[in-house]
């Protein structure tokens, strides 16, 4: 009990640490969107089939 | 104060709890069903239900727009696979689709052939083929198709490797890294990337717009891909990446594979864009034409390759990625398909003779993929499940629709009036032909057009309409259409392919319309006794009253064998009934031989007769 208040304490004190990894993690997956969903060419040749 | 390991070990629980977060983010995301799982490969038919589809929607994993999803053949295959089935998975994009034609594409074709080939079992050639995509496609519906247990798969992929879905000339930066790009695939399924996506796409656009003609020409520019440049480069790993796994994940499983030399129009089609250095496509073209002038067929097909090779806009496969084909295949102990070399064993060059534009192969083309295909597929059955081909004698022909080609070719028309075909800004707005127009909007069903075109061959008598019954049956599996084809036969009286149409009516053969089209068949024939037995059957399913007059009139004419049509006027007035019911059971049957026969002795000896009287006013006489 006395471990899990020192850890919350342990982490409100680094309150921008323990969010970096959320925030890392939501950036490279919008990066990874941006980068990879480019646009098509071909479907805007074929696009009446 | 914390210290030490315990320090250590709080970083680590710190480090670990926003994993939690996002854990348990998604799973609230989930719970209150916000986004779905990207839409599956295969779905259950929703016209029967003991078979699957390729989903219609299974675009959607690859198109950042859902304007841009293309949706696949309609290929039905059974859940439970049988012994007797044959089931080819085909694998590629546009050309395999069969673009431009709705039925003739050469996988339908192919099935076609094997079909009439291997009688004894079931053939299911499934065209996973999509329009527009490329060899992340390939790859990734891997797992699903092996899940279907294939007896060989057929790729024919690698013209739409920069430009189609997710391709090296449609991403940016990291994202023209096949690694990435199929680590972000596997990531589809996350309800955070999903929502994440959307915030994207709403705040900063990130999907084009199907009709943005103005952003089309900035993407030309932007997507000119020099010849030896960096993303040329790529595009070429890009392929060899996906196709390694592909070919890998098949080889393990024991999966033969046919992996295709890739077609493409050198001869008669002038480059797309090029450039005014060294590597200009338009001259490289000019050369070759010149070359071809006079008669160096060697040096032209070089210069040609070149020109295809230098183009800018990259929509026909380079001459490495057609280099890296044959060593993929070695590599992993695919079967080469060589469809190059027999494009130009008909024409040294490839051309128009074989294709319509840049890459699709018109009629002939599509014939010809179908044949080579067939001769590869049936070697593989015979080496890998010992199935040996029937000997049929009678030739087989590929039924092809003419409402499909009308169709394709006006597409095609179309098509080329407009960019990548003409330069930007010289677009031709052609008048649309109504009827594509209708068709492309689905106004009027493709079923519908080959029904209406049907009925018109049949009225004409052409020898056209089981073509097109027989595509409407291959096209939606509904064994309506297959009564239409062999009521077609019937009427060119090929009795032999009605006959071998009917063995491959659906296994509920207790349906009355089985027993009708046999009934028919027989009868046309004259086969008067199978017929009797068939009509019996029939009637015990369902009443019909022309059955019913059928099986009277079969039951009369065979237990009433004395009966003559000779012109016997005392046998015809010693048995007046008897020979009014024969006259009526011949009319009946349609034997109109026999009816002109008997017809006019019966008018002449028994003309006052009740019963003839009333032939009469029911206009049967």
């Amino acid at each position: 009990m006395n471990s899990l208040k020192e850890l919350f304490q342990f982490m409100s004190e680094r309150k921008r640490l323990w969010l970096a990894p959320i925030i890392i993690i939501l950036l490279l997956l919008g990066l990874l969107i941006v980068f990879v969903e480019g646009s098509a060419l071909a479907p805007f040749i074929y696009s009446v089939f | 104060m914390v210290k030490g390991r315990k320090k250590r070990f709080f970083y680590l629980i710190t480090l670990l709890v926003p994993f939690f977060f996002l854990g348990l983010f998604e799973l609230s995301l989930r719970f209150f069903q916000v986004g779905e799982n990207a839409p599956p490969l295969f779905i259950t038919n929703p016209m029967n239900r003991s078979q699957f589809i390729m989903n219609p929607a299974v675009a959607e994993r690859y198109f950042p727009n859902k304007d841009f999803v293309t949706v696949g053949a309609y290929d039905p295959f059974k859940k439970i696979k049988t012994e007797k089935t044959i089931r080819i998975f085909v694998q590629g994009a546009s050309s395999s689709a069969g673009f431009p034609f709705r039925a003739a594409s050469f996988p339908r074709l192919l099935e076609q052939k094997l079909q009439y080939y291997y009688p004894n079992y079931s053939i299911e050639v499934v065209n996973t083929s999509l329009v527009a995509t490329n060899s992340y496609t390939i790859r990734d519906m891997v797992p699903e198709i092996l899940e279907q247990q294939p007896d060989m798969v057929i790729i024919y992929s690698g013209h739409n490797e920069y430009y189609g879905a997710l391709g090296v000339g449609s991403s940016q930066s990291l994202g023209r890294y096949p690694m990435v790009t199929n680590f972000y695939l596997r990531l589809k399924n996350l309800r955070i990337v999903q929502l994440l996506k959307k915030v994207i796409t709403r705040s900063y656009g990130v999907s084009t717009n199907r009709n943005g003609e103005t952003l089309m020409s900035q993407m030309v520019q932007e997507e000119q891909i020099p010849h030896g440049s960096k993303i040329a480069m790529l595009g070429v790993e890009q392929y060899q990446a996906n196709l390694k796994k592909t070919l890998s994940d098949y080889q393990t499983k024991g999966v033969p594979v046919l992996i295709s030399t890739l077609v493409s129009n050198v001869k008669d089609f002038s480059p797309f864009a090029s450039s005014d250095n060294a590597y200009s496509a338009t001259h490289a073209f000019n050369e070759g034409k010149k070359l071809l002038l006079a008669k160096d067929t060697v040096l032209a097909k070089q210069s040609f390759e070149k020109a295809r090779d230098y183009d800018l806009i990259k929509f026909r496969a380079t001459s490495q990625i057609e280099a890296t084909i044959p060593k993929l295949a070695e590599a992993y102990q695919a079967h080469l398909l060589d469809m190059k070399g027999a494009f130009e064993s008909r024409n040294s060059i490839v051309g128009n003779e074989l294709l319509l534009e840049h890459v699709h192969a018109n009629l002939e083309g599509q014939k010809l993929w179908a044949e080579t295909a067939f001769e590869k597929v049936s070697w593989l059955l015979l080496k890998e499940r010992n199935i040996v081909q029937q000997d049929v004698e009678a030739p087989f022909s590929f039924a092809i629709a003419e409402t499909d080609s009308t169709y394709a070719y006006q597409l095609v028309e179309e098509m080329m009036q407009k960019w990548p075909f003409v330069p930007v800004g010289q677009e031709v707005q052609m008048q649309p032909n109504p009827i594509l127009k209708q068709i492309v909007s689905g106004q009027i069903s493709f079923d519908q057009l080959l029904l209406n075109s049907y009925y018109t061959q049949m009225s004409q008598k052409s020898s056209e309409a089981w073509k097109t019954a027989h595509v409407l049956w291959q096209e939606y599996e509904n064994p309506d259409y297959l009564l239409l084809e062999i009521d077609a036969l019937l009427m060119l009286e090929n009795y032999e392919r009605a006959a071998f149409m009917l063995n491959r009516f659906p296994e509920n053969k207790q349906d009355y319309r089985y027993l009708e089209a046999k009934l028919k068949l027989a009868l046309a024939k004259k086969e008067y006794q199978k017929a009797l037995g068939f009509a019996n059957q029939f009637l015990s399913e369902k009443y019909d009253f022309d059955v019913q007059k059928v099986f009277e009139s079969l039951e009369y004419i065979l237990t009433h064998p004395a009966l003559s049509v000779q012109d016997k006027s005392e046998e015809i007035k010693q048995a007046p009934n008897e020979y009014i019911a024969l006259l009526e059971a011949y009319i009946f049957l349609k034997e109109q031989d026999l009816v002109n026969q008997i017809k006019p002795k019966v008018l002449k000896y028994l003309s006052n007769h009740p019963a003839l009287i009333r032939l009469k006013k029911q206009g049967l006489l």
